[in-house]
């Protein structure tokens, strides 16, 4: 082991050196590595005290329908008796609790990206960080949606992170059956033509969940199946829903007021009977086990084996990794059950990854991330506040539809007040939003990929001539504001492309006019647009 | 977000380091004078509800909810008629002003040459030229490396992608050049010389900040782009790539070829926003009415921002990979089809027609049972614009689009 393969797994593998960091990983890089990967997850403390996918759809459903509806009723009530005082009251509470909400979620979707931020540049388990990232993109919940807004980062902590090395199987799973993959692919509205649920509304099929699990999940789309896999598929899943649901609340606050609220659910009513094959195996009819034994199957397959393992490798190894490396990752994956930390581990062992330096270039986000990490900052300083949320179970389900809101209901307006963003809060805030969206310009928008499929991860996906002139322009603009604070220019070179740093590199930082002019080009040098 | 207008670079010139951006004036000739535009509109536009088939007798049958009414009565959804048999989605108000003004085609029942119903696969095929994986650059860049050298020379950037990410359609052997709104204050210009130094030894990175830096050099001599952003969403980016669009278009020794990429049209439910009651005036936020808005609006602003004698000389082609379902799903939206429509306008469009060889929509017509049949290929439409509107030989379309020997060039799409 050599200088270089410190600076390449810190590079390569991680999210840039913080100060300090080349040090650690010099003794032994591959085991620095590999440590990463050992022991039990713990949930990192930034992330402690963020409200769960289940809880964030309860309360979205509370918002919008049950306050929605149930003012708006009231209102229709009021009018109806003349009493124009409160018609205006409803009026403004409706207009609080609706157009508060909306700001509430876009806030409390700053706010958990700047914790999940503040983990990758202040973590000394960087390539931990970056799995969670990768499998993350792999079965992405973007925030496209106003309703996965506010559970992105919900659903990426309870489906992924906890799980990049464990068994892709039950990852899998586990994002299947998360309300934020529901929400994002539409399943939660997936009912079977001929349940009794279906037959009864006329409700039917949405394939797009069932299509993206061949298509971006397990098989890929050369995986070797059709248009009728995914039909049988999307009726094996179907009844995978979470409760409540807008479009059928009628029904379900009628039937299912006891299920725990925003959660994932089976509804036996709404599942399409049948035996459906999958991929040349056929499944007999079922209820929840049926979608279940289809997906342990997809997730075992070796087109899926190869199609995650050439993902993995085009990562951390080059845009076309060697067959061979593919080959022996997927090997791994099949032999040990879908375990990712054994993939994972096979990754870190070969030899390819260790030559070929540099030929990775960082995504955006990342390229941000190193420089922030470079520097040693963070944004926003210090740990970030979670957002309190109502609580659910103050709603009195046995009272009937509405007739709960003859009591209280405006108590829960007061409990969110939306003044916690003044002030130092404020500030805060709107550090994160700027990092945000200094990264969007650069032409990647955080917990926002264009689609299910992720971002791509190869060398024309982000090499675009704007895209680097605004990662350019936005390290040397870092440089000028932190370059001051930061190591002398020489030392700050060494501490974090070490021996990847070229001669010429090494002249031009020598030779700056200023100390922030000697950070901005490290920052900006194609060296450290590399990895 | 605030975007506040560049104006350092241009006094101070930096870009001058990189590349020299001295004008050619004498160039303007007949060919070398016609704009292309290129708009994608990604995610798969549901074709039947941007160009409703309403006087198809089950039309209605099948579109449930998403079709109430025929044009003229005034329902939520009132389409804006085109002929007996189509109408427009009544948010698209200026394109169909463009249609009556014989300005705008209409191709309906359309595809490319890809059937499997991936976007992404679909995206790229498109953006590729054909649906073989082995080719690696885009049918836009081929056609630049096709066009002759007067075409090029004397332009820093002939052709230019709009956005902050290069589409796969403009990336190859061509150099091209791309923008998106400037989002940080100016680097001092001997920082930039410095690093210029340290970019010219990378060959992969070098060249691609160079284009960079010239884009933005072009950006700052036209002043004001109109892109005072205003927040999020792929509607308002559209408005404001087409407003810069119309800017870059317009310069005499500006880009001929510009791409705009438009995403999100991907619709499995509450495609028309308007059948849950919810905020937003009892309409829930359905983002598919704001999207035809959007589309409309940005249309509006590259008729209304081009001059007029540079308006007469622009074809605009704007297409999707796949059309939708016919059959409304269960959750009031459409899934991933087949055929679809796409739309050919400017003031060189021979318009004022539905180009469609129209297959029906009975049981029997559909494709597998479920999405309108496609019987025009894309690729006819784009190798005749190519070829009337930038004059490119009939061997070159089939470098531009290999292995498509098959499928014609439409002909008459463009004024003579």
């Amino acid at each position: 082991m050599t200088a270089k393969d410190a600076a390449i797994a810190v590079n390569r593998f991680g999210l840039g050196a913080r100060p300090g960091e080349l040090d650690a990983a010099a003794g032994d890089p591959k085991r620095w590595l590999l440590e990463q990967l050992e022991g039990p997850y713990e949930e990192p403390e930034e992330l402690k005290g963020f409200a769960t996918t289940a809880a964030h759809r309860a309360d979205y459903f509370y918002r919008y329908m049950v306050v929605g509806y149930g003012l708006g009723a009231a209102q229709k009530e009021a009018k109806a008796k003349g009493d124009t005082a409160k018609v205006e009251k409803l009026a403004a509470d409706i207009k609080r609790s609706l157009g508060g909400y909306v700001t509430w979620a876009a806030e409390n979707f700053v706010i958990e990206y700047g914790a999940r931020t503040n983990i990758a540049l202040t973590t000394d388990r960087p390539f931990r960080e970056r799995l969670v990232r990768f499998w993350s993109n792999h079965l992405v919940v973007p925030v496209i949606k106003q309703q996965t807004q506010v559970i992105a980062g919900a659903y990426e902590r309870e489906a992924i992170r906890p799980r990049v090395t464990g068994k892709f199987a039950d990852m899998l799973m586990a994002s299947a059956k998360n309300p934020g993959m529901l929400v994002f692919l539409d399943n939660l509205e997936s009912v079977g033509p001929s349940s009794a649920y279906g037959k009864a509304s006329g409700k039917g099929l949405n394939e797009n969940l069932a299509r993206e699990i061949l298509e971006l999940h397990t098989m890929g789309v050369e995986g070797g199946y059709t248009q009728a896999d995914v039909i049988e598929l999307a009726k094996g899943i179907t009844g995978w829903t979470t409760w409540p649901v807008f479009s059928s609340m009628d029904y379900q606050t009628q039937a299912r007021r006891g299920d725990p609220p925003g959660g994932f659910v089976f509804y036996q009513d709404w599942h399409e009977p049948g035996d459906f094959t999958v991929v040349g195996k056929s499944y007999p009819a079922g209820g929840l086990a049926q979608g279940e034994a289809m997906l342990e199957d997809l997730a075992r397959k070796p087109a899926t084996a190869r199609f995650l393992a050439t993902k993995l490798a085009r990562h951390f190894s080059a845009d076309e990794p060697s067959a061979d490396l593919v080959k022996r990752l997927a090997d791994v994956y099949l032999a040990h059950d879908t375990d990712l930390s054994e993939m994972t581990r096979a990754l870190v062992e070969a030899d390819e990854v260790w030559t070929g330096a540099q030929s990775k270039l960082k995504q955006p986000e990342d390229y941000a991330i190193s420089c922030y990490r470079a520097l040693g900052l963070t944004v926003g300083g210090g740990a970030v506040p979670p957002m309190p949320l109502y609580d659910f179970d103050t709603y009195d389900r046995d009272a009937g539809n509405w007739a709960w809101l003859a009591g209280d209901p405006f108590g829960v307006l007061k409990s969110r007040s939306l003044d916690q963003f003044k002030g130092e809060r404020a500030q805060m805030g709107a550090n994160i939003a700027n990092f945000y969206n200094d990264v969007k310009a650069m032409g990647q928008s955080p917990w926002n990929a264009p689609g299910p499929q992720g971002w791509y991860d190869r060398w024309s996906d982000w090499a675009g001539a704007d895209s680097m002139l605004k990662r350019v322009e936005w390290s040397l603009a870092l440089a000028t504001t932190e370059g001051e604070r930061a190591a002398d220019p020489r030392a700050f070179l060494d501490t974090t492309l070490g021996a990847l740093a070229p001669g010429d590199l090494k002249d031009a930082v020598a030779r700056a006019a200023t100390k922030p002019q000697g950070i901005g080009l490290v920052l900006a040098s194609p060296d450290f647009q590399r990895r | 977000m605030i975007i506040t207008r560049r104006t350092g670079l241009k006094s101070l010139g930096a870009a001058a380091l990189w590349t020299s951006l001295t004008p050619n004036f004498a160039l303007a000739n007949a060919q070398t004078d016609r704009r292309f535009l290129f708009i994608f509109l990604r995610g798969g536009m549901d074709g039947l509800s941007a160009v409703p088939a309403y006087g198809e007798p089950n039309f209605k049958a099948l579109r449930g909810e998403l079709a109430d009414g025929n044009p003229g009565e005034g329902t939520r959804f009132d389409m804006l008629k085109l002929d007996g048999l189509f109408a427009l989605n009544p948010d698209l108000k200026a394109m169909h002003g463009l249609f009556h003004s014989g300005e705008l085609t209409v191709v309906h029942a359309a595809c490319h040459g890809y059937r499997d119903r991936s976007h992404f696969d679909a995206q790229d095929a498109f953006d590729r030229g054909t649906i073989d994986k082995a080719v690696k650059t885009g049918w836009l860049n081929r056609t630049l490396v096709s066009l002759p050298t007067e075409w090029k020379t004397g332009r820093d950037n002939c052709a230019m992608g709009l956005g902050p990410t290069l589409p796969l359609s403009l990336r190859g052997d061509a150099q091209v050049g791309s923008w998106s709104p400037p989002s940080a204050p100016n680097a001092s210009p001997d920082t930039l010389e410095r690093l210029a130094a340290l970019y010219k030894r990378d060959g992969k990175l070098g060249p691609v900040l160079e284009k960079g830096l010239s884009a933005s050099a072009m950006g700052n001599a036209m002043g004001d782009m109109g892109m005072e952003g205003k927040g999020f969403g792929s509607a308002v980016a559209f408005i404001e790539y087409a407003h810069a669009a119309a800017t870059f278009l317009n310069s005499k020794d500006g880009p001929r070829l510009v791409t705009i990429d438009y995403g999100n049209w991907d619709s499995h439910s509450d495609q028309n926003g308007r059948s849950v009651p919810g905020p937003n005036n009892g309409n829930y936020a359905g983002r598919f009415p704001e999207f035809y808005l959007g589309l409309d609006r940005g249309i509006a602003a590259l008729k209304g921002g081009l001059e007029p004698e540079v308006w007469a000389k622009t074809a605009i082609v704007m297409v999707t990979e796949f059309g939708r379902t016919v059959r409304i799903n269960g959750t009031r939206g459409t899934d991933h089809g087949t055929g679809g429509a796409a739309f050919l306008l400017g003031g060189a469009v021979k318009g004022g027609r539905v180009l469609a060889d129209w297959p029906g929509l009975k049981d029997g017509d559909l494709l597998d049972g479920r999405d309108l049949k496609p019987t025009t290929d894309l690729r006819a439409l784009a190798k005749g614009v190519l070829r009337e509107h930038l004059a490119v030989a009939d061997a070159t379309l089939e470098v531009v689009f290999p292995g498509s020997e098959a499928v014609k060039p439409l002909e008459g799409l463009i004024k003579t």
